[in-house]
């Protein structure tokens, strides 16, 4: 069955390795219905109670902290449950035989390092703020982050591989 | 049928008019459109709070997050919301069919539901022009008055026009 590139998408971000058969794509779509509503009312809340705040509380430490709870909440949180429930149905792991196993070994070492390299930017643009561009600091700790994101998320996903006789 | 339907669904049936039975050819067709706005948005709201922490400084911050805030409204709120409707549309979800009995019932109820939608928005409207001093107090509420009349005149009759009697 061709999946749309959004479907893609979530299995790529959500780590969804798993064969999307009848029911299991019902139960994603279960999962994305609770995780859109509790999104979507929660942009609309959040941005419209910062719309109707008087601008005495806007200073610029309640406007950062915005954004970072809205990182939390919004991004972090939702990942979290769609995550969790994709692993309580066994959705995180791949099934391959054993001639197919390192390749998927590969593309697992492939998705750490995509990882990995997202995860660096968005570190080393919170970083470029507090430190400077091109300081030292900086691209040695998005340096790290790369690593440590190539390295943990390698491993977890080459954990999920399983091979089948 | 509807009563037995996970809080989800009953307020997606609320906030995009799905009005119709959900079987499962609309079902599906909903869960797809769902997955797809889903993913939009949380892409979205990553890719612009992303680009807020990097490129908002304390000079510009309040000038930035009012066209976040506004976009996130917008594109993130509305963008999804417009994509739902339409969809529910084309399946013709937002129909809701009646017996002729059951007609001025439904009529009743759709002007009931869109009184708290005006509410809702008129009292949202009366905020954001309080807090933002534009105008006199008189004005203001005579303004947010207007709206919540636009609101509840408009949303009722949408509603009452997706009423289909049937025999």
């Amino acid at each position: 069955m061709k999946e749309s590139i959004l479907i893609k998408i979530m299995r790529y971000f959500f780590s969804i390795r798993g064969v999307l058969d009848e029911h299991n794509l019902r139960e994603v779509n279960k999962v994305a219905t609770n995780a859109f509503m509790f999104l979507w009312i929660y942009t609309a809340v959040a941005n419209g109670a910062l719309l109707i705040v008087s601008d005495k509380f806007l200073t610029h430490s309640t406007l950062i902290w915005f954004l970072f709870v809205n990182l939390i909440i919004a991004l972090g949180g939702v990942s979290l449950y769609v995550t969790r429930k994709i692993s309580k149905l066994k959705l995180n792991y791949r099934e391959v035989s054993v001639e197919e196993y390192p390749k998927a070994v590969h593309q697992a070492i492939i998705h750490g390092a995509w990882f990995g390299i997202i995860y660096g930017i968005f570190c080393y643009f919170m970083m470029a703020r507090i430190q400077g561009l091109f300081s030292l600091f900086t691209i040695l700790f998005t340096l790290f982050i790369v690593v440590m994101g190539w390295t943990s998320d390698t491993q977890k996903e080459i954990g999920h591989i399983v091979k089948v006789e | 049928m509807r009563r037995n339907e996970a809080t989800s669904i009953k307020l997606m049936r609320y906030f995009f008019n799905i009005r119709g039975l959900l079987d499962e050819h609309t079902r599906n067709a909903i869960n797809e459109a769902v997955v797809h706005a889903f993913i939009f948005l949380w892409l979205y709201i990553f890719i612009a709070t992303e680009a807020m922490v990097t490129f908002s400084n304390s000079a510009n911050l309040t000038s930035m997050m009012n066209i976040f805030v506004y976009a996130n409204l917008f594109i993130g709120v509305g963008g999804t919301n417009i994509f739902i409707r339409q969809t529910v549309s084309k399946l013709h979800l937002d129909i809701q069919e009646v017996s002729e009995s059951d007609y001025s019932h439904a009529v009743s109820d759709a002007v009931k539901s869109s009184m708290i939608s005006g509410l809702l928005w008129g009292l949202i409207f009366l905020t954001v022009l309080m807090t933002s001093n534009v105008m006199k107090t008189q004005l203001i509420i005579l303004s947010a008055l207007g709206f919540f009349l636009l609101v509840w005149i408009i949303d009722s009759w949408t509603a009452i026009s997706h009423i289909v009697k049937v025999k």
